[in-house]
């Protein structure tokens, strides 16, 4: 059954809607929000609640249901 | 006894945390893949703790934009100076029972593995993914660190957990792509990441923290299993992370 959620960006709090069907997955998400927000120099990882989502794990796996919110989180990679 | 004998001893306030074994620290053989802001901090957390054996990789010279995070480094060193010569020198001033050993070269030419824990002081995926893939296969705990500005991250992988390749979805390989397709296959353009100490320092802390705990055979103590450091809010959270299905690191337990 389709779903429908909110994803935030935690970088500006700003938020969209997506609808979703059971077999799509994280990877999925992760790319229709970066494609919105625009985000192609960065990595980023999701996170429902305490968890942090992987990319493999579809709608249906991770028990997305509607109005759920999932945030989106830049995921750092320096160090020098 | 003598008086004020407690006072001799360069452990002693460390050996009064009943279940940290700073013994095992002399003993630990730790790997700090990574010379640079975070790699400065890190080993001068581990020498001042008590770390005696341990083995610093990098490939780089020191530049001027490195001097305001490592504290090992000064304006009279330049490019043609080695940062792991360097670091290792400059830290093993701290205690004179320290043996810090320099590799200068790529990680990706690292053969010996045979260590206890390893420190990930890293500024690229590709990077972080060869350290990663060799701590699952030898079996040895590693933490990763990793700053942006005042943001930061620090993930634990101890064998059979999950690893940094699981957390890991295509914006990572996206920006893997970008870096090799900036200037051909053999090498790598890096982007200069915003990077400041305090965030430097903490995380750093926070990885010496985890080894610490690991070495004192209390790994079921550590953060599970990424933690995210946000710096403007002052805040730090712990996400769980399962095994990635499909993860290459996993593929015994993931068929």
């Amino acid at each position: 059954m389709t779903v429908r959620i909110t994803v935030v960006n935690t970088l500006n709090n700003s938020s969209i809607r997506m609808e979703l069907e059971p077999y799509e997955s994280v990877e999925d998400i992760v790319d229709t929000a970066a494609e919105y927000w625009g985000k192609d120099a960065g990595a980023y990882v999701l996170r429902k609640g305490s968890k942090l989502l992987n990319r493999g794990q579809t709608v249906d796996e991770i028990n997305l249901s509607e109005d759920d919110v999932i945030e989106l989180i830049p995921d750092p990679e320096g160090g020098f | 006894m003598k008086a004020r004998e407690y006072d001799t001893d360069r452990f002693d306030r460390m050996r009064r945390i009943p279940w940290l074994d700073v013994d095992a620290f002399h003993r630990a053989r730790c790997l700090v893949v990574g010379a640079g802001a975070l790699g400065n901090e890190v080993v001068k957390n581990m020498v001042l703790a008590g770390f005696r054996d341990i083995t610093v990789i990098d490939m780089d010279g020191i530049v001027a934009s490195n001097l305001s995070r490592c504290v090992f480094f000064r304006d009279s060193d330049d490019e043609s100076t080695p940062k792991a010569e360097v670091l290792a020198s400059r830290a093993s001033e701290l205690d004179p029972d320290v043996r810090i050993t320099p590799i200068v070269s790529k990680v990706q030419d690292l053969e010996n593995w045979d260590c206890d824990v390893i420190l990930g002081c890293l500024d690229n995926i590709s990077a972080r993914l060869h350290v990663n893939s060799h701590a699952m296969y030898h079996k040895v705990p590693y933490i990763d660190g990793a700053t942006d500005g005042f943001r930061g991250k620090v993930q634990v992988v101890l064998p059979g957990g999950p690893c940094l390749e699981c957390s890991m979805n295509k914006s990572h390989m996206n920006v893997m792509d970008q870096r090799f397709s900036c200037t051909g296959n053999s090498m790598m353009y890096v982007p200069k990441t915003a990077s400041e100490i305090t965030t430097t320092s903490i995380i750093a802390a926070i990885q010496v923290r985890e080894a610490m705990k690991i070495i004192s055979g209390k790994p079921d103590t550590c953060l599970r299993n990424v933690m995210y450091y946000d710096g403007l809010s002052g805040t730090m959270q712990d996400y769980e992370l399962s095994v990635g299905r499909g993860c290459p690191n996993h593929e015994e337990i993931s068929e």
